[in-house]
């Protein structure tokens, strides 16, 4: 057997990944060669050193914000498949498509207008392209969609929504240009502006609202959209309201819509994914006021036989909270609890 | 930890079939049986919290557009964890320079040649535990971060998230011996660098 095997399997070993047989013969040669020996020690106080700096396993907050930022990627590439596959049909009578329909109007350039600069050609033709898209004929427009995260919405429901101007585009990017084939791919956001008007029961506005507390930047529309939900609607249709409120009260900047989306979600029937998130609330919200509050709700789900105290109890257990009037009301509940045999 | 990546796994080819048809719902549910440790993976390699997420989007969001096609020629986990290392791979961190402190101006500011001289993160000029230990894991990740992507990547699949060999070359779609060869030289590049710290 030679050094180079066992310094092979010294690195297998400490590695974890060394068969028991193997071992066996490891160890008896460390136990006679000095410099193995080393050599062996010194990997494995490196792996404990360089184990103990691994960075920290990711909190439940940054799992819930990476979820909820995909939610919303996902709407948007959904959005914009649904575009995309009917971009053909809208622009047949420009011949050959391509994803915007450019390439049959860099053909066109460049047989109306003879050979230019093949820069130049394009800067006129992402303006043509813009401009014919912007204020062209009818026929060659895209079609509205009146609700542009609801996907099912058909033509005719969109039609029926209050169309407020034509679109607008913007951010356009250039993703490929080929100077041999004349094709351009370019991508480009469209924003038309629209007016909806219907129940509170209807799912649209409530999907809407939904879309709104998940996405909104500005929180008083966000607060806005969670207090319709709070005001209006005695119990929400679409799944999607509960999960968007249950999604702003775990990672939402702003406290002020974390704890009105806490309070909207305890009117509602309380069920196992409420108490999930009050519970997420208690263990992880930076925002004492939070955690009281969710200790507050808490305290009555438990007396209303919602859940078992000792679920509540687990979480404030492992908790040193630095916060006074936690630790007080942290100390009240266990006596409540504890009084009612939970 | 490790994961048996092998295993037949019919409740995900279910969800995989659910969510081809179009069912959201089992989308969801197959991202939230992988997510956790997509994450744990892509913190791991770049430790660093917002590049991890980034990784964590643009995994899932490949999954998603790929899923239509997806053909069940391997099991659903093997394909994600594939399309994990490509990602961590071709990822570049969202800041060029990084706030990392180099090695040798941490640990060993005055080592010549014979290694006299040494001076060692241990023995600071002002004994603190605290900010002692943060300057070990600044000093470990500098050197992580030397490795190449490949090293960095099957050294932190080993050694972070404890994976086997055999299912690290799996992943990163190559043999076995190759693997190890990753991670042997990532051993032996940290070994050299960080040989004062140990």
């Amino acid at each position: 057997m030679t050094h180079d095997k066992y310094t092979e399997w010294i690195q297998l070993a400490a590695l974890g990944e060394l068969d028991d047989q193997n071992r066996r013969m490891l160890d008896a040669h460390l136990e006679a060669c000095a410099d193995c020996r080393a050599h062996y020690d010194e990997l494995v106080d490196m792996m404990t050193v360089v184990h103990e700096a691994r960075a920290a396993a990711p909190t439940d907050r940054e799992l819930e914000l990476a979820r909820g930022r995909l939610r919303e990627a996902i709407r948007g590439a959904s959005i914009e498949l649904d575009q995309h596959e009917s971009a053909p049909a809208r622009y047949r009578d420009m011949g050959d498509v391509h994803r915007a329909g450019v390439s049959g109007l860099i053909g066109w350039l460049q047989g109306g207008i003879g050979r230019v600069a093949f820069a130049g050609a394009t800067a006129v033709a992402v303006g043509i392209v813009i401009g014919y898209l912007a204020f062209g004929r009818a026929g060659g427009q895209l079609q509205p969609v009146s609700d542009p995260i609801d996907k099912r919405a058909t033509v005719a429901e969109a039609q029926a929504d209050q169309e407020l101007g034509p679109p607008s585009y913007a951010n356009v990017r250039f993703v490929d240009v080929d100077p041999r084939s004349g094709q351009i791919q370019l991508e480009y956001d469209m924003v038309r502006p629209v007016r909806l008007r219907a129940d509170i029961e209807d799912e649209r506005v409530q999907r809407m609202l939904a879309h709104t507390v998940l996405n909104e930047k500005n929180p008083g529309v966000k607060l806005r959209a969670i207090q319709t939900i709070d005001a209006y609607l005695e119990s929400p249709k679409d799944e999607e309201v509960k999960k968007a409120l249950i999604q702003a009260l775990k990672t939402d900047p702003s406290p002020g819509v974390r704890k009105h989306a806490l309070y909207v979600l305890f009117r509602m029937p309380f069920d196992q994914d409420i108490k999930d998130a009050c519970l997420f609330v208690l263990a992880n919200d930076e925002n004492p006021g939070m955690r009281i509050a969710a200790i507050n709700i808490l305290s009555a789900a438990t007396l209303d036989g919602h859940i078992e105290g000792n679920e509540v109890y687990d979480v404030l257990a492992e908790q040193a909270d630095e916060n006074d009037y936690m630790r007080i009301r942290s100390g009240a509940f266990m006596q409540e609890v504890n009084g009612n045999g939970n | 930890m490790s994961l048996e990546i092998n295993s037949v796994n019919t409740n995900d080819r279910e969800l995989v079939s659910r969510a081809q048809e179009g069912e959201a719902s089992a989308f969801e549910e197959l991202v939230y049986r992988y997510d956790r440790k997509v994450l744990g993976i892509a913190r791991s390699f770049t430790n660093d919290p917002d590049d991890a997420q980034d990784i964590y989007q643009e995994v899932f969001l490949r999954v998603y557009r790929a899923l239509p096609g997806f053909r069940f020629k391997s099991e659903f986990s093997t394909w994600l964890y594939r399309i994990v290392m490509n990602v961590c791979l071709s990822h570049k961190t969202r800041s060029a320079s990084r706030a990392h402190t180099t090695l040798d101006a941490t640990v060993e500011p005055k080592l010549d040649d014979s290694g006299e001289g040494r001076t060692s993160i241990a023995r600071p000029p002002a004994p603190d535990r605290a900010a002692q230990n943060a300057e070990i894991r600044a000093s470990i990740n500098a050197a992580v971060d030397t490795l190449a992507p490949r090293e960095r990547l099957a050294f932190t699949l080993k050694h972070f998230e404890g994976y086997k060999i055999r299912e690290i070359a799996e992943m990163m779609e190559c043999r076995e011996g190759t693997a190890k060869r990753y991670i042997f030289t990532a051993v032996g590049k940290l070994r050299k660098k960080l040989k004062k710290l140990v």
